[in-house]
């Protein structure tokens, strides 16, 4: 299980990468991180939603209310320019921190 | 024989029998009783629960196994209530200022009652005991013990919803008016309890008996006031909370 800081650190920036391949919602997103993760991170997934909140507070993202076939409604959200923006300078971060490791642990590290 | 196993199978069918809906309703019942969530928040949440078990049955749980491990995947109502509550300062802030506002009664409620009781105790003591001497100190004490007594009795009842304190609260919320009427009056009926025991005490001893009350009251103020100001106001923004 990968530590109570590094899974608060990475939800922000997990959140931003997933709404850049398009507009999403709550269940879908915690899923779709469960599985890119391999099982290892896994949130709290009521605690997703004041994340969300937060972060459409700060103007990264913005959110619609669409109804589903079931005739419930569901948030969805999707990128802004700014959360665009703060996705870039949170992957330089990453990758950054990741190219150190890898010099130090001799690994490869993944650069794209 | 056959009448035991009849209630067997009508205690199986009983569990079969399992209300989604109003388990569901419970729970959202529950959350809704806090102010930290939006009627928004609510619906999302439920959406939320209902996918999750709908994967879960998929995967070959039962109704009701899919409504424990769903509701548990979400989080307790603690955790949820606390990091919903930090976005919805908006709704939150007059809840909060309202129990500070509550508290600051009691504070002087406990007050009165603890000079009541004091000086209505002291003076019987000295009724009793016939001399000045243990004055001071049993007023002290009898200040203490009511005053603390109180504020831990009501700190306490507030743990539950159920509690005295609690109710009294959205009572008090929802009739104002009648809440300030019942303010005044207990003042009025400590001032005359106050006045009544005066008389049962000499003027210099009630004049030394005073101010050590007042510093009591004064240093548990002291205390109170900043420990709670400090507990509401170490709040920043929501982070994802883990297990």
């Amino acid at each position: 299980m990968i530590s109570k800081e590094l899974v608060a650190a990475s939800t922000v920036p997990l959140v931003l990468s997933v709404l850049a391949s398009g507009e999403n919602y709550g269940y879908a997103l915690i899923q779709e991180v469960r599985e890119l993760s391999e099982g290892r991170i896994v949130w709290t997934e009521g605690m997703l939603y004041p994340v969300l909140h937060w972060m459409e507070e700060e103007g990264l993202i913005e959110s619609e209310w669409k109804e589903a076939e079931s005739g419930r409604r569901r948030k969805y959200y999707r990128l802004r320019r700014e959360g665009r923006k703060a996705l870039e300078s949170e992957r330089r971060e990453w990758l950054a921190v990741n190219a150190t490791f890898s010099k130090l642990w001799k690994t490869k590290p993944f650069l794209t | 024989m056959a009448g035991r196993e009849r209630n067997f199978f009508k205690i199986m069918e009983n569990e079969t029998v399992f209300n989604l809906n109003e388990r569901i309703g419970e729970w959202r019942e529950g959350l809704a009783s806090s102010a930290a969530f939006k009627a928004d928040d609510l619906e999302q949440l439920e959406g939320h629960l209902r996918d999750s078990m709908a994967a879960l049955q998929t995967k070959g749980l039962s109704a009701r196994e899919a409504f424990w491990v769903a509701r548990d995947r979400l989080g307790t109502a603690g955790e949820l209530s606390g990091e919903f509550a930090k976005v919805n300062a908006g709704a939150v802030w007059p809840d909060r200022i309202l129990w500070m506002l509550i508290g600051y009664l009691w504070l002087g409620a406990a007050k009165m009652l603890a000079n009541a009781v004091s000086l209505m105790g002291t003076a019987m003591f000295r009724l009793a005991l016939k001399g000045d001497g243990l004055l001071g100190p049993v007023s002290l004490a009898l200040v203490l013990i009511t005053f603390v007594g109180v504020l831990w009795g009501a700190w306490r009842s507030t743990k539950s919803p159920k509690g005295a304190v609690p109710r009294l609260v959205e009572w008090m919320k929802r009739h104002p008016v009648l809440t300030g009427l019942g303010v005044f009056s207990i003042s009025m009926g400590n001032f005359l309890l106050v006045v009544l025991s005066v008389k049962a005490l000499p003027e210099p001893v009630f004049i030394t008996l005073v101010p050590w009350r007042s510093i009591t009251f004064d240093i548990c103020s002291l205390i109170i006031y900043p420990v709670a100001l400090g507990w509401l106001l170490a709040r920043s923004k929501p982070k994802m909370v883990v297990e």
